[in-house]
């Protein structure tokens, strides 16, 4: 496979709380390509938000390495992995996570206002259907339109690597599926990798790659050659 | 309550441990200041009461022209409301020790009143023997010979019938419990401690004075005993008046020498020591009435918001219990209980520790001027169970406010997430002018300042508190130090006040010039003398001086600010700026004025001018004529570079008092002040730590998640704190700016809390004081966000966002 973009190996993160260590991931490797979307499934407590986490730089590993096309991320001190997060990785989580007291637009702009080339905050909102919104209060908006403004957000930093996290976890099926479809048009379009966390079997059938995590470890890892556009997905 | 509530309680405790600091903390500091302060000026007048008591201080003091017969001492003493009446002689002369001759006050050793304390060996016990001033000899000298110099003149020596003594010890007298000794006609003026010898190593027939102790004493320095005083005065006075003046009568006319005897009597009031240790516990007084108010206030809101964050907090953990059958009150109990303990233990350590630790840094730095006994400490009961009740209901009371509302709620709205607060556009956004100006972070800053209201005023009222404190402070010390400069640079300008024992007429005048080679120019004769203000319950004791010339202005600078005052005319009278405010009396009003005959007089004021020491009426030569009668040129003030020695050799010449000795014995007594500064300034920064520290405390936990996510989002560990701590910097900006202006508020409020009869504290606070009470606060805050940064930096994005709140 030519374009390795992401390539895990070995991978292995513990917890240790006062006597017990936990073993949140062990043995973990395989690669995600430039632009594909990864769906990870896997049961509560299978270690999914901890695999998203090492890959945003958000903790560091117990062993193993983990590499972003030529960046060895987890080897990087404190500092680095901010960087990395700065100007490499977008965020979108389960409970959206906007700061209350700043608008839309101001919530985009706090990402926009640190990194390197920035989409224009307007730009953003628009792209995500919410440019009359963009003086509203997080407080003012629906959940559908709160995860809007988060990938938003994410997407303003124009990020060579998205991360989500149960995306669609607090919303209707309506609204969970028009998040996807953003998702998935952007990676499209943009040629951007994103990668997805979900308990939803249905919507593997989006991704390009499927990772399933089963109390650690990798199940399986397969390319789904047939990818579905999201509308044709029904769950 | 049962076991699950107690074990919550102390989890709670050991889970939020600095919150639970917090309080103890704030309650401490409160109850430990304002009980230290109020109980030091009691453990100061206790200490002084008991020594006075003991030593037998006197009530009154007679002194006559023509001295006292011991008939006369017995008759005093047979006086229906005198306890005891005791004659006592002193007399200046020069004494020698170790070839050194050095003008002493010698005293007889009384039996009843004013007793000395021997601090290192023993009182005299016969005639050989002496007691010396433990100010100015060291336990070395006892053993050491003293004598009555030689070189004293004819009339001292022959007072004396025995010269030659063995110091048995050294101590203290009730009469110099300062260090002040007074001034005296030898040397260079300044009496080197006094002296104790038995009564028989006099010579004298008659005693200078005879000391008076009433039957019934009353508490030091109360208004019972000031009237006790008032009411026997004058009775004691036309006693003492009446034996004198019989006595003068029974001698024939032709032996009749002198003038017609007088008799002066003194009170406490006119005992150096006495009165100054007065002022000294009303300024430590005047500061304990204001300052820890405040404090107070700054703990009850400390509790009130650190509760109410709690209680936020543990909403769904109480929205469970009140599911699972818990009652209201025993979840309330538990808060209760939380902050109840902190405060009680705050109160605890703060009492404590406040009455032990204050009175004693305040003891240490009067010490430097009173050292007659040593510190009794004293719990002042009622002050305690005071102290005791307002941290409890303050810190009980928050908790219960904090809770209430919520726990009127059905549990089921608790266990729902709060409705989060709802974004609305904030005051400073609308000044366009302004918001345009900022970067967008400042603009989040600005915005997040104004959203939290209750923050934005605790921290304010804390910071503006802190700046506050050292702004009066440091004012006090301004006060006090612009009290010296500004009444021996500015309104004083003369060197020296020489007192004459003959009038001098203009003949005596030139001849005294001629001898101390004084141009006119150098020297200001004046009428003066001793008058009193009857005000509606007591009278203030001024002098008159009434100069010789107009041109007065190189000896006396009167003024007030920048205005010059002119020379009264006759009938009128300049007077100082305190006396002016103690007796009601403007310019244009008419002032009362009795004489040493007791006979009153109005004088209009032509002008206030300013003085901070003492009292002063000045008034033309005729005014002086007209209203006191015999005007005697017997005081001049003049410039010189000579010495004291100099002058005092001029036979006319009775005392010389330098301006400087003066001066500096005010500025060494004033040293005390910055001890008092110095605690007002730590206090002023555990006040800033403590709200700072708090209020931020809680100010990052509340926004956890929003600090999670920046920081996700890729800000710096620099940038994720100063996102944060920028608001801290705000609010010191507002806070430091608010508290400029109380200070200077707190500090004229405290300054008028001093009841200092004869001395006038300017309010002016020197630029410098404001600047380093701001510069100071800033230094809290920077130290504050520097804990915080650490904290910041520890804060774990993963796990900070993994949870819902
Ligand atoms: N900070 C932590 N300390 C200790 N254990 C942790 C910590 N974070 C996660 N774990 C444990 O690691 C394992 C994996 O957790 P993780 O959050 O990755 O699960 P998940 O797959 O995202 O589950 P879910 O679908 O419920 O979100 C779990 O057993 C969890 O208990
Ligand atoms: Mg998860």
């Amino acid at each position: 496979m030519g374009n390795k973009f992401i390539q895990l190996q070995d991978v292995k993160k513990e917890y240790q709380t006062g006597e017990v260590c936990i073993q949140a991931l062990k043995d973990v490797t395989f690669t995600i390509d430039k632009g594909e979307i990864c769906v990870i499934l896997g049961a509560s407590g299978a270690g999914k938000t901890t695999l998203l986490n090492l890959l945003g730089g958000m903790d560091v590993l117990s062993s193993g390495t983990i590499q972003l096309e030529e960046k060895l991320i987890s080897t990087m001190s404190k500092k680095e992995l901010t960087s990395y997060r700065r100007h490499d990785v977008g965020f979108v989580f389960q409970f959206y996570n906007l700061i209350p007291t700043l608008t839309a637009r101001e919530n985009v702009e706090i990402a926009t206002q640190i990194c390197r080339n920035p989409m224009n905050p307007d730009e953003a909102l628009q792209l995500m259907g919410l440019g009359h919104r963009s003086n509203h209060f997080p407080a003012q908006l629906s959940g559908g339109e709160q995860q809007r403004v988060a990938i938003a957000r994410a997407l303003a930093k124009n990020p060579k690597l998205l991360l989500c996290d149960e995306p669609t976890g607090a919303l209707d099926y309506t609204t969970g599926k028009a998040i996807l479809k953003l998702l998935q048009d952007i990676s499209r379009k943009q040629q951007m990798t994103v990668v997805i966390i979900t308990h939803n079997q249905a919507i593997a059938s989006m991704a390009d790659r499927i990772v399933h995590i089963k109390s650690g470890s990798i199940a399986y890892c397969k390319k789904n050659p047939d990818a579905l556009p999201v509308d044709k997905i029904e769950w | 309550m049962n076991q699950v509530t107690k074990k919550m309680l102390l989890r709670s405790i050991k889970y939020s441990i600095s919150r639970y600091l917090a309080i103890f903390a704030i309650v401490a500091l409160g109850v430990g200041f304002f009980s230290g302060l109020k109980i030091s000026k009691k453990v100061m007048v206790d200490a002084a009461d008991t020594y006075f008591k003991k030593q037998e201080m006197f009530d009154f003091l007679l002194i006559s022209t023509t001295g006292f017969t011991p008939d006369e001492s017995a008759e005093l003493d047979g006086l229906p409301d005198i306890r005891w009446a005791e004659e006592s002689i002193s007399l200046d002369a020069l004494g020698i020790i170790n070839q050194k001759a050095s003008p002493y006050i010698w005293l007889s050793l009384p039996e009843k009143i004013n007793l000395p304390t021997a601090t290192q060996g023993r009182l005299p016990q016969t005639e050989g023997e002496c007691l010396v001033d433990d100010d100015f000899f060291s336990a070395e000298d006892i053993g050491k010979p003293l004598s009555v110099s030689s070189f004293n003149t004819q009339d001292v020596l022959s007072g004396f019938s025995q010269t030659d003594y063995t110091i048995v010890g050294i101590g203290n007298s009730p009469l110099y419990i300062s260090g002040d000794r007074g001034s005296t006609a030898l040397g260079n003026g300044i009496l080197h401690g006094f002296v104790y010898i038995l009564p028989k190593c006099f010579a004298s027939p008659v005693f200078s004075g005879v000391y008076l102790r009433l039957k019934e004493t009353d508490d030091l320095y109360s208004e019972a005993y000031e009237q006790r005083i008032e009411k026997q005065r004058d009775k004691i006075a036309e006693a003492a008046r009446t034996l004198v003046l019989a006595r003068y009568e029974a001698t024939s006319h032709d032996t009749r020498k002198e003038d017609q005897p007088q008799v002066y009597l003194f009170t406490r009031k006119e005992n150096i020591g006495y009165g100054r240790y007065e002022n000294d516990t009303e300024i430590v007084a005047g500061i304990a009435n204001v300052f820890p108010v405040f404090f107070f206030l700054v703990a009850i809101l400390v509790c009130v918001t650190t509760m109410s964050r709690m209680v936020d907090e543990e909403r769904t953990q109480m929205g469970v219990m009140q599911a699972m059958g818990y009652s209201t009150s025993s979840i309330a109990m538990k808060y209760v209980l939380y902050a109840g303990s902190a405060a009680l233990l705050g109160w605890f350590f703060g009492f404590f520790g406040g009455i032990w630790l204050i009175p004693q840094i305040i003891w240490v730095a009067y010490g430097i001027t009173y050292h007659f006994s040593e510190l009794s400490y004293g719990v002042d009961w009622p002050l305690a169970l005071l102290t005791l009740a307002i941290s409890l209901l303050s810190s009980v009371g928050a908790a219960e406010y904090s809770c209430h509302h919520e726990l009127q709620l059905p549990p089921a709205r608790l266990l729902r997430p709060r409705v989060p607060q709802e974004g609305k556009r904030i005051l400073p956004e609308k000044i366009k002018f302004i918001w345009k100006r900022l970067t967008f972070l400042q603009k989040v800053s600005v915005r997040n300042v104004a959203r939290y209201k209750k923050r934005m005023f605790m921290m304010v009222l804390g910071i503006s508190g802190c700046t506050a404190l050292l702004v009066a402070g440091f004012g006090i010390r301004d006060a006090v130090v612009q009290l010296v400069d500004h009444q021996y640079d500015d309104v004083l300008k003369y060197d020296m006040e020489v007192g004459f024992n003959t009038p001098m007429d203009s003949n005596a005048a030139v001849k005294f010039m001629e001898k101390n080679g004084l141009e006119d120019e150098h020297c200001l004769f004046a009428y003066s003398g001793g008058v009193e203000i009857p005000l509606r319950k007591r009278s203030l004791s001024a002098t008159v001086i009434a100069p010789a010339t107009t041109e007065i202005k190189s000896f006396f600078h009167l003024h007030r600010g920048e205005e010059e005052l002119t020379f009264p005319a006759k009938g009128e009278a300049l007077i100082n700026i305190k006396l002016s405010q103690k007796a009601g009396v403007g310019t244009g009003s008419f002032l009362v004025v009795e004489n040493s005959k007791g006979t009153r007089v109005k004088l209009r004021v032509s002008g206030v001018f300013d003085n901070y020491v003492d009292h002063y009426l000045f008034v033309s030569p005729q005014t002086y004529l007209d209203s006191f009668g015999h005007a005697q040129i017997k005081t001049a003030y003049i410039h010189t570079e000579g010495t004291v020695t100099a002058l005092m050799e001029y036979p006319k010449v009775s005392f010389v008092t330098v301006k400087a000795d003066i001066r500096n014995r005010i500025e060494n007594s004033m040293k005390s002040i910055n001890a008092i500064v110095v605690l007002i300034v730590v206090c002023a920064a555990a006040l800033a730590f403590i709200v700072l520290y708090n209020l931020t405390n809680i100010n990052i936990t509340e926004r956890l998640r929003e600090i999670a996510t920046i920081k996700v989002l890729g800000f710096y560990a620099k940038e994720a704190a100063s996102y944060v701590l920028r608001e801290n910097i705000l609010l010191t900006i507002i806070g430091a700016a608010v508290g400029l202006f109380l200070g200077k508020g707190l500090h004229a409020l405290v300054v008028n809390m001093i009841v200092v009869d004869y001395m006038f504290f300017s309010t002016n606070i020197t630029m410098w004081s404001f600047l380093l009470a701001a510069a100071l606060t800033f230094v809290f805050t920077f130290v504050v966000n520097l804990v915080m940064l650490s904290k910041l930096d520890k804060i774990h994005m993963a796990e900070s966002l993994k949870t819902v709140e």
